[in-house]
């Protein structure tokens, strides 16, 4: 993926729009309860997802990463899995469900890029991840709790 | 009314299956394409064939759109109704999957309702719910 | 997140009390998501917003406005599909029938939104009588925001998901970033209009008019006015087609009920000036 490909993709209104239509869909029945916010600092406890975007003929990606504080991460998991609120939040539903956010939000970015790209599984971990250079940040609140969703080139 | 959940994500398997079980479906899920195709030959064998499938595009051993069209292949299979349902929404991805027989495609991220809408446009919706 | 318990069981009440819409606890969210802009306008917060709505001294409009915003949903395409097969099986062929010559059809679709229905029409009209004859609809709303997106033919993923078949969706769309836009054909077809159903009607005559679930929330009088100004602007045997659940049986004795399925279509009678 050539430095020009990520004009599409590393645009903050484009990852806060993909992000609303996310959360909106998935979680509250059509309606936007995410909003943009200021990106989170380091943290101590931290659950990060992210996915990759690459094409076979080129050595550059894309990595799109999702990022919160474990509480606001099982907010969001329990939310998405309409749990009741005293259910427990196990490790496999965390690892799927936030993954899952981190592929929807990801996938929907491949889809503006100009040339048709691979998506890779999601990972999910417990320490922030990053790639080459770090090429678009929107930090977001929804409800109590606050993410961030990072772009970076990866190669 | 049977459906076939078809996604290599447990949390959208299951995100999916709760909306159709809401409307009176009962499931069976596949993580790929080839587990989906053992369990349609599964159902055939027992004359329970599906009404509907709901098909993720990517996943591994055997992805989507190559179930689709192995699907097709089978005329026997030709009264289950193969909807996609992925983040692929590229204009000619869409395309290429109703080309390949997919009779109808649902974008992620979907509402509750967007899903029981494609329902009922094909005449799949056994249960009408009022959703407040 | 502003709202007390007890200032959402009020709003909740409200609404339940207006439009039969359940807030159960849980969608305290949703009425801030929801009141945040009318809050914004008056410089409070929710919850400040909503103890002045108590206190009753905001107007009559402010409490409607609430209500409205409660329950407005998302619009779909093609809804109730009914009426879209009832256009095509029976009354474009009737009007074609009925008449030597069609040179265009009119149509009027009142209540437009954000223009899924008007869209829909054209949709339509284009794929199953591709030879013709031509149409143009006019499509009307009062809301300036509303209109205003309908006339950019844009849609979000969301709004594209809900009721519009996939061989629609390629055949008259095309991607823009997220979003997706209507040919310039189909759009160049509808031409949006702010209009007040309480006032004179647009401009006929119309061979078919769109004027759903919208009649419901009137009283008889104003109905049967709403009505008798249509019957002026539609040609003796023009057609009105109305939500699912609704009829003019009862309220305008000039419309006859063509029987089409389950829909809610009615032929004007030649002849009738009451």
């Amino acid at each position: 993926m050539s430095p020009l490909d990520t004009a599409t993709v590393a645009d903050t209104e484009q990852i806060l729009a993909v992000a609303q239509e996310v959360f909106a869909a998935l979680i509250d029945d059509g309606e936007v309860l995410l909003m943009e916010a200021e990106p989170l600092g380091p943290l101590e406890d931290v659950v990060v997802a992210w996915v990759d975007m690459t094409r076979a003929d080129s050595p550059f990606g894309i990595r799109t990463s999702v990022r919160a504080p474990r509480e606001d991460a099982y907010a969001v998991v329990r939310a998405l899995l309409r749990m009741a609120p005293d259910e427990e939040v196990t490790e496999v539903d965390l690892v799927d469900a936030f993954g899952e956010i981190a592929n929807v939000v990801g996938g929907n970015l491949k889809s503006l890029l100009p040339e048709h790209a691979v998506l890779s599984l999601p990972t999910v971990a417990t320490a922030p991840t990053m790639g080459d250079e770090l090429i678009a940040q929107v930090g977001l609140a929804w409800r109590d709790a606050a993410l961030t969703i990072c772009l970076w080139t990866i190669s | 009314m049977r459906a076939l959940v078809i996604d290599d994500s447990r949390t959208m398997r299951r995100i999916i299956a709760g909306i159709l079980r809401g409307v009176g479906y009962d499931i069976v899920e596949a993580g790929d394409g080839q587990e989906a195709l053992d369990a349609m030959a599964a159902a055939a064998a027992e004359d329970a064939v599906f009404d509907l499938c709901c098909i993720d595009w990517n996943m591994p051993v055997m992805d989507g759109l190559t179930f689709v069209t192995k699907v097709r292949e089978h005329r026997e299979w030709r009264g289950v109704t193969l909807m996609m349902v992925t983040t692929e929404s590229e204009h000619g991805q869409i395309v290429r999957a109703l080309a390949a027989g997919a009779h109808e495609y649902l974008i992620k991220p979907f509402t509750p309702d967007a899903l029981r809408d494609k329902l009922e446009l094909l005449g799949l919706l056994p249960v009408q719910e009022e959703v407040l | 997140m502003t709202l007390t318990t007890e200032n959402f069981s009020y709003v909740a009440d409200l609404v339940r009390r207006r439009s039969a819409i359940s807030l159960a606890p849980g969608k305290e969210y949703l009425v801030e998501s929801r009141l945040l802009p009318l809050a914004r306008r008056v410089g409070k917060s929710v919850d400040e917003y909503v103890v002045g709505l108590r206190r009753g001294v905001a107007p009559t409009l402010e409490v409607e406005m609430v209500v409205e915003a409660m329950t407005t949903n998302e619009t779909s395409w093609f809804r109730d599909i009914q009426p879209f097969e009832a256009l095509t099986q029976h009354i474009v062929p009737t009007l074609l029938a009925e008449r030597k010559f069609v040179p265009s059809l009119r149509i009027w679709s009142a209540a437009c939104s954000t223009g899924q229905e008007p869209y829909s029409i054209a949709m339509t009209l284009a794929e199953e009588f591709p030879q013709g004859p031509r149409f143009d609809i006019t499509a009307t709303d009062l809301s300036n925001e509303v209109l205003d997106r309908a006339r950019s033919g844009l849609f979000t993923q969301l709004e594209v998901n809900r009721g519009l078949a996939a061989k629609h969706l390629v055949q008259h769309f095309a991607r823009r970033g997220t979003q997706w836009a209507i040919s310039d054909d189909l759009r160049s077809r509808v031409s949006f209009h702010k209009h007040n159903l309480m006032d004179a009607p647009m401009p006929g005559p119309f061979d078919i008019v769109f004027i759903r679930n919208v009649l419901i929330y009137f009283e008889m009088p104003v109905k049967q006015e709403i009505l008798r100004k249509l019957r002026s602007v539609v040609r003796p045997g023009g057609f009105l087609v109305l939500g699912a659940a609704e009829t003019t049986v009862g309220v305008d004795a000039g419309w006859a009920r063509v029987p089409v399925g389950r829909s809610a279509v009615y032929q004007l009678q030649s002849g009738r000036t009451t």
